[in-house]
């Protein structure tokens, strides 16, 4: 998977580059998640402007990485367009990830 | 009527492209954006399920989508010649779950999978999965026209 990598104060930002999350590339999208937890970003907004399309095993990748970070940390989306959001809210998991409009508001509500 | 078929082999790196197909027959046909979505959804998952479970993960095999257009519906029909959905797949493919999930608060229970046959189910106006000489078919139909709210805004 592709993603565009910065920094807001301490908090990791990776902005993904794809705009599908599909069956087909989840074990590698959990995979790189996985790797940058365990580096140390125990924080971590995924930018999913981008993205237009997420299906159950995208899905599945994101539940999978914010049980690797834990109940200690964080893993936070934002720029979820409508047709991912719907997914979200279908699948009930907009309870479970917190969502911002964008990066710098996902970073200031660690704060 | 019209009907458009596609055949791919079994390989997660194909679906896309006929998923992405399925919507814009979807929207050519009057269905909405949100609809056309959402039936583009229901296809990824039903031929990532075929693909899966059906042929084990297995490429070289072949999945068929065969869509049919008329006034009043979209369907589409997916078959495979692989290993049968059990029972209690069937059941939670035509009659969906009770269970409401993410609402006990603990991330941690969360199951990581498991939730193709129920968007289906919750998304399409009409599921069937049949077997017939040794193949399987799932029909999944839209009904086209019908000022529905999607499914995930209720």
């Amino acid at each position: 998977m592709r993603f565009e990598e910065s920094k807001i104060g301490k908090v990791f930002v990776a902005k993904v580059l794809e705009s599908r999350i599909s069956a087909d590339v989840a074990p590698r999208f959990k995979e790189d998640i996985i790797n940058y937890v365990t580096k140390g970003n125990r924080t971590l907004v995924l930018d999913l402007s981008e993205v237009t399309f997420i299906d159950s095993s995208g899905l599945g990748a994101l539940i999978a990485s914010l049980k690797v970070i834990g109940n200690d940390g964080e893993l936070m989306l934002c720029g979820v367009r409508d047709s991912v959001a719907s997914m979200f809210k279908l699948t009930r998991m907009n309870k479970v990830f917190r969502m911002f409009p964008s990066p710098e508001e996902a970073a200031a509500a660690t704060l | 009527m019209s009907r458009v078929h596609f055949v791919i082999d079994s390989d997660l790196g194909e679906v896309a492209l006929v998923a992405m197909a399925v919507n814009t027959i979807c929207v050519h046909v009057g269905l909405g954006e949100v609809q056309a979505n959402e039936v583009e959804l229901c296809v990824a998952e039903a031929v990532t399920n075929a693909i899966r479970h059906a042929y084990h993960g297995n490429t070289g095999e072949t999945v068929s989508i065969a869509v049919t257009t008329d006034k009043d519906e979209l369907r589409i029909e997916i078959s495979e010649s692989g290993t049968p959905m059990g029972v209690e797949h069937v059941r939670r493919l035509l009659h969906g779950t009770k269970s409401i999930e993410a609402e006990t608060g603990d991330r941690m229970l969360l199951p990581e999978g498991g939730r193709g046959l129920q968007i289906i189910h919750d998304l399409m106006d009409e599921v069937a999965y049949t077997r017939k000489d040794s193949s399987n078919h799932l029909l999944l139909t839209k009904r086209i026209g019908q000022d529905r709210a999607s499914a995930a805004s209720q």
